[in-house]
């Protein structure tokens, strides 16, 4: 039997249909996409992300696309068509059923009778409302993600607040460490240069010097540096006291001044590890240096570059990895250099694990009743009240009422429900029941004494 | 058009005479007699629940009237037995002299029953009615005997008193296709039946459909087509109504002890093509499954000791089903 109506209009109805349906998951992931890719490139944009824009249109047509995709997977077929049809249409089903019995061969008693209702009911000049409702709510979510996010993403890429992200070659900022304060911008520029540059530039006019600092620096090795220190600035006296010359002697004395200010900011590092310690308020402190990947990346802002020997020697003892490099500041100034304190948590200073508060004690809760067991349980919700005194077999246990009501009611309605029972008496039972479970519910559990 | 169609069309229209029979002597309740010519269709036995004098007993005499079909009527009591419904075996004189036992026919032997006052008899008199219900058959002494088609039970029952009844037990109140609630006449109505039925003359029905057009509409209502998901809403609205299921409601998981089950399923869409044949179509729709749910299911789904002292109505939870369950299982979208 042919139904030419029917199948004309299902099949424009469905190509239609499938083309909003379409649209709709296309702007519907945009919206979503452009809305999460958005935030996204904007976040990643504040940490140096160069052409933001782009990356956000090329992420939304991303969603786009994606959309599309499932769009196409999940277009109407002939049969969701004409339900759809018969919903909007209000055919009682008639066009699901006519597809039913043109798929049967009008096999059926009734199927010419209902092709052919669906033939007049599909009729040419048969108007559909088209959802397109749907469609332009979700198209326009779409364009007002896309005006909020594209002229915000451009402005800041090509005009406002682009963050600097020049850098010096071969050098790596220090990074903050996490859990502490912050400091000026300018201090966190602390630079990350070999043992052997920072070796060479404390002793520039002595070779063997720059080597044994360098192996000091390498072996974390602090009094071995301090050492050394000492050792050319005595060697430096020495040499002042031979000098001839004025500039020779005023050469000497700048030198001699340069590394007593190191060892002056050695020493004076040491009191800061004492006010770190305490500004940690006895709180358990992270795990030291031990968990610092190169003996760089903790550093204190306020300290850029100070990543000393007494912190390599401490975190070697907590179990770090002593590494190649050492904090210097970004102009490699060595008067900024610091040991690094040892991390308030290592050592017997940690604080200890600290305790639950909960302990063992756990109360009387749960502990066996002495008078649990045995052949008699007497239940009773009050003394006074012997109407809903209820006596089971059991020992000296009380059992509240609250906790067997709940089971004994759905054995009585069952047994109701499946017993010949008098209405009268089915009755009773059930007021009896309904009567237990509102003291229950009016009194909170508690044993009492029969 | 085919040629049962054309049946159709004749017995429909024959269904619509019945219907203007049965309004000669009952006034309103147009939905009582459109639930009782539907389970007529769907050869499904029906309950009918009132107080009394509402016009219970006076609808099924009207049908039976209508209808040339055989009407029995047994007044259910304390005391009646098994025996008094089904039949029993009697010594009988045989023509050639001496005697046998000879089964004598009850009164279930009829197309239409009236079982009035179904909740008044015992519990072995309720169960007697089981099997004829479920396979219009009965078994006496290891003798089955085939009972008339089309077969019919309309029970009717007080839910007033309920002193000295005993409820039917789920078993048999399940065999019922509908449990009818009958009201109480409007003002104009109970004017109307003031002035029919104190006059002179009562009126009475005559027979406008006969037995074979009732069982062609029968058949029609069996090949009607239910689109598949059709089906599936009718399934999701039944596992609605089970507290233990996923998809219950929390009302009915608090307030309902059992739910509807599949013959509670099989009942509401023979409903519904029923319903959907009497309209003039031959396809099931939602709407027709909507309709009939608190028929089909009001005595499938039993409330809890919550539920009966909350004054939970069955109906209105049944409504709640319908508002909670959607209508398509993969919504398509648009």
């Amino acid at each position: 039997m042919k139904a030419a109506a029917l199948s004309m209009l299902l099949t424009r109805a469905g190509r239609n249909l499938n083309r909003i349906l379409v649209s709709i998951h296309v702007a519907r992931a945009m919206a979503w996409t452009g809305t999460v890719a958005g935030i996204a490139v904007l976040a990643a944009r504040f940490f140096g992300l160069r052409d933001a824009l782009t990356a956000w249109i090329a992420l939304t047509a991303l969603g786009g696309l994606i959309g599309f995709a499932v769009g196409r997977a999940r277009r109407l077929d002939r049969p969701e068509t004409a339900r759809w049809l018969d919903r909007h249409l209000g055919t009682g089903e008639a066009l699901s059923a006519a597809l039913i019995c043109l798929a049967r061969g009008c096999a059926g008693s009734f199927d010419a009778a209902i092709v052919e209702r669906a033939e007049v009911l599909s009729a040419p000049g048969t108007k559909i409302g088209w959802p397109m409702r749907f469609l332009l709510h979700r198209a326009a979510t779409a364009v007002i993600v896309m005006a909020v996010f594209a002229p915000a993403i451009g402005l800041w890429s090509h005009g406002l607040g682009a963050p600097c992200t020049a850098a010096l070659p071969g050098a790596s900022p220090v990074q903050d460490r996490p859990g502490r304060p912050s400091g000026p911008k300018k201090a966190s520029r602390a630079l990350e240069l070999p043992p052997q540059v920072v070796a060479q530039a404390m002793f520039p006019y002595d070779k063997e010097l720059a080597l044994q600092a360098e192996q000091a620096l390498r072996a974390g090795d602090a009094e071995l540096l301090n050492e050394l220190i000492m050792q050319a600035r005595r060697g430096m006296e020495e040499e002042l006291a031979r000098a001839q010359s004025p500039e020779e002697r005023r050469r000497i004395q700048a030198e001699q001044e340069r590394r007593q200010s190191i060892i002056r900011g050695t020493q004076s590092s040491s009191g800061n590890e004492d006010r770190d310690e305490e500004s940690t308020d006895g709180r358990p402190a992270p795990a030291g240096g031990g968990e610092g990947r190169d003996g760089r990346e903790q550093e204190p802002e306020g300290r850029p570059g100070k990543s000393g020997m007494a912190s390599m020697a401490s975190r070697r003892e907590a179990g770090g990895r002593p590494q190649d490099g050492i904090g210097l500041t970004e102009n490699g100034d060595l008067d900024d250099i610091y040991p690094r304190p040892p991390g308030p948590g290592s050592g017997t200073k940690g604080g200890g694990t600290p305790g639950t508060g909960r302990g063992n004690a756990r109360g009387s809760q749960g502990r066996t009743a002495e008078k649990t067991g045995g052949d008699r349980v007497l239940i009773a919700p009050r003394e006074d009240d012997s109407v809903l005194e209820y006596v089971l077999p059991g020992k000296g246990a009380r059992v509240p009422l609250v906790q067997v009501v709940p089971d004994s009611r759905r054995a009585a309605e069952g047994a109701l429900g499946h017993a010949f029972v008098p209405a009268e008496y089915a009755d009773s039972v059930r007021w009896y029941f309904l009567a237990l479970s509102r003291e229950t519910a009016a009194t909170p559990p508690k044993e009492v004494q029969p | 058009m085919t040629e049962l169609a054309a049946t159709m069309q004749r017995c429909l229209e024959g269904l619509g005479r019945v219907r203007g029979q049965i309004h000669r002597v009952i006034v309103g309740q147009e939905a009582v007699v459109e639930l009782t010519l539907l389970a007529l269709l769907c050869e499904g036995h029906v309950l009918l629940e009132g107080v009394p004098g509402l016009g219970k007993t006076k609808l099924v005499r009207a049908l039976g009237a209508s209808l040339d079909l055989s009407f029995a009527r047994v007044q259910f009591t304390p005391d009646l037995m098994p025996a008094d419904v089904l039949g029993t075996s009697m010594v009988g004189q045989r023509e050639r002299g001496g005697f046998d036992l000879r089964f004598e026919r009850g009164p279930i032997f009829a197309n239409l029953i009236l079982a009035d006052e179904i909740n008044r008899a015992s519990p072995k008199t309720q169960a007697a009615l089981l099997e004829a219900m479920q396979e219009q058959a009965v078994t006496v002494r290891g003798e089955r005997h085939e009972l008339p088609r089309p077969f019919l039970v309309l029970a009717t029952q007080n839910p007033l008193e309920m002193e000295g009844t005993y409820p039917l037990p789920e078993a048999q109140i399940d065999r019922f296709l509908f449990k009818i609630l009958v009201p109480y006449p409007s003002e104009e109505e109970l004017v109307s039946i003031i002035e029919r039925t104190v006059g002179p003359e009562e009126p009475c029905c005559q027979a406008v459909l006969t037995a074979g057009e009732v069982q062609a509409l029968q058949h029609g209502v069996r090949e009607v087509v239910v689109p598949p998901h059709v089906a599936e809403y009718a399934a999701r609205l039944i596992l609605a109504t089970q507290p233990e299921h996923v998809s219950a409601s929390p009302r009915v998981r608090r307030f309902v002890r059992y739910g509807a089950g599949p013959r509670g399923a099989q009942a509401l869409v023979l409903a519904g093509k029923a319903n959907a044949l009497v309209q003039g179509r031959f396809n099931v729709g939602l709407e027709d499954v909507r309709k009939l749910i608190a028929p089909a299911l009001r005595h499938r789904v039993a409330l809890n000791f919550d539920g009966l002292s909350e004054g939970i109505r069955v109906d209105d939870l049944l409504a709640e089903v319908v508002d909670h369950v959607p209508v398509d299982k993969k919504p398509v979208g648009i």
